[in-house]
């Protein structure tokens, strides 16, 4: 999949900007707050539904206006597509093929979009939300069914919850516990099949970005000696007491561990980001192979937390990247012998093609 | 249809609004099976050559509507008048499951169909029944749900389908 056109109106500091990108690799340069971040923004709120910097919607619209809109013209294997999201007063509303869309996975499932920002180290050294998020998107792509028994296993979690504060103990939380048995199977093993096909190729980046060794496992937030159920039924007044379900997927982790020969014991924060970096690389190029489409991945402030040596092995991985890539830096410099398909200059939220 | 009406059949429009408001005042619930009805005992109840064995639980009295119209199933009925939703503060006195359990505790009632929704409260529902049938030492079973027949696979929901796929049967 790649986005052939790109219209941003009113986010952020942008003001009206359309971008043609190339199919392949796509850098954007300018100084700092010029909208080159804003602009991936954009893009990422568009696939995922969320900023992967601001929690709030309304602070995405632009000073003084009322709403902010984001509309893309994609290509993927099963033709074109139109996607847009219009943001006002707090609220989103998506729109695919000129109908409204009702949830974010309808334009999710045709705009795959992953992210390395300087914030990406989180993924590393943040709690379990980010880590679960990441291994979910990956089993959303590749397995339909996925979300289906999210959703299930979320409701009857969300039912058992309040029985417990409405005083119940006994058999009338049976029927949900059982629900969340069944679909956190099903979610557990999606998750271990996508997570071992990722593995093998987060290890490949690892061993070619920072010559470490690293290592994913799934921890599924139960024990494995007992079905989901009776852990369930056992930790009734435990869980009443702290007023949540501390058993499930929903509390699942992936434990990530870097073997480093040459520096055992802590990871530097540009390690981490190379740890991280690594991560979404495998996960892209996971995708990629078991669904036969490409995502959009955007790299921003690419030599952020990184020395020289190391953004160049970093570059050498992204051109190497199947699909479409879109990369930000404040100078053209720090791109190095990088051949971009297409160049653009960020400046004061306008955006020009540099030929 | 207010607009139609008033412009094109008011007669219409006047019979209709005598029997909704018939219906209004004169309808209430079976005292057996919760279905709505204009009397103390509903017709399929009241019906002796009825099935008394089985009981065919449902959610709401337009499922039993659809069960009489689409299917040969001749026994009795129960309506929950909604499903199990903690979340919504309804529970099982309000789906009147005491009322159940004394009908399912009666002799001659040996299987209960448990026809709730596919949603996950209508499957809590049914579980929390089917339970309730295990201690009464009365046979539950499940309505299956999957593929429409007539229909294709590549236009049923993947929920459905998967649905559809564990519950698959020996052929031949």
């Amino acid at each position: 999949m790649a986005v052939r056109k790109l219209r941003v109106e009113d986010f952020r500091c942008l003001g009206e900007v359309d971008v043609d990108p190339a199919t392949g690799l796509n850098f954007f340069y300018g100084e700092n707050a010029s909208g080159k971040t804003s602009l991936l923004e954009a893009l990422f709120v568009l696939g995922r539904g969320r900023s992967f910097r601001a929690s709030r919607k309304d602070v995405l619209i632009r000073d003084g206006k009322d709403a902010a809109r984001v509309i893309v013209r994609g290509e993927g294997h099963a033709g074109t597509f139109q996607a847009g999201l219009e943001i006002s007063g707090g609220r989103a509303e998506l729109r695919v093929n000129g109908e409204p869309a009702s949830n974010v996975a309808d334009v999710a499932e045709r705009l795959p979009v992953e992210v390395i920002d300087p914030d990406v180290q989180d993924l590393v050294s943040g709690g379990p939300a980010e880590r679960r998020r990441y291994l979910d998107w990956s089993v959303f792509h590749v397995e339909p069914s996925f979300l289906g028994a999210w959703r299930r296993y979320q409701r009857a979690l969300r039912h058992r919850t309040a029985l417990l504060r409405q005083g119940a103990r006994g058999r009338e939380l049976d029927p949900w516990e059982e629900e969340m048995e069944l679909r956190a199977r099903a979610i557990d093993e999606a998750r271990q099949r996508a997570l071992a096909g990722i593995v093998p190729l987060v290890r490949d980046f690892g061993s070619s970005l920072l010559d470490a060794e690293i290592r994913l496992a799934y921890r599924a937030g139960h024990g494995e000696d007992s079905s989901l159920g009776t852990q369930l039924a056992a930790g009734r007044e435990r869980d009443a007491k702290m007023g949540q379900t501390v058993k499930g997927p929903h509390r699942a982790d992936v434990h990530v561990e870097v073997f480093d020969r040459r520096a055992r014991g802590r990871v530097s924060r540009g390690q981490q980001k190379l740890v991280a970096a690594s991560m979404i690389l495998g996960q892209h190029r996971y995708q990629a192979e078991a669904t036969g489409e490409t995502g959009v991945l955007l790299v921003d402030d690419v030599s952020a937390e990184l020395d020289r040596g190391r953004v160049g092995r970093l570059l050498e991985a992204l051109s190497s990247i199947p699909g479409q890539v879109w990369i930000t830096a404040l100078d053209r410099s720090d791109i190095g012998n990088l051949q971009p398909d297409r160049m653009f200059h960020v400046e004061q939220g306008k955006v020009t093609a540099v030929v | 249809m207010a607009f139609h009406l008033l412009e094109r059949d008011r007669d219409a429009g006047l019979r209709l609004a005598a029997s909704l408001s018939a219906a209004m005042e004169g309808i209430g619930e079976c005292s057996r099976c919760r279905m709505f009805t204009d009397s103390e005992i509903c017709v399929v109840c009241a019906d002796p050559s009825r099935d008394v064995a089985a009981v065919c639980i449902v959610e709401t009295p337009a499922d039993v509507m659809a069960v009489e119209q689409s299917t040969p199933y001749r026994g009795r009925y129960f309506v929950l008048m909604g499903h199990l939703s903690p979340l919504d503060g309804i529970g099982p006195a309000e789906l009147g499951l005491e009322r159940l359990e004394t009908i399912l505790g009666r002799e001659e009632v040996t299987e209960a169909i448990l026809a709730t929704n596919p949603t996950v409260e209508g499957e809590a529902t049914a579980r929390f029944i089917a339970d309730v049938c295990q201690e009464k030492g009365v046979r539950a079973t499940r309505i299956a749900h999957g593929v429409p027949v007539g229909g294709e696979l590549e236009f049923v929901d993947s929920g459905t389908l998967a649905h559809a796929f564990a519950g698959r049967q020996t052929i031949g």
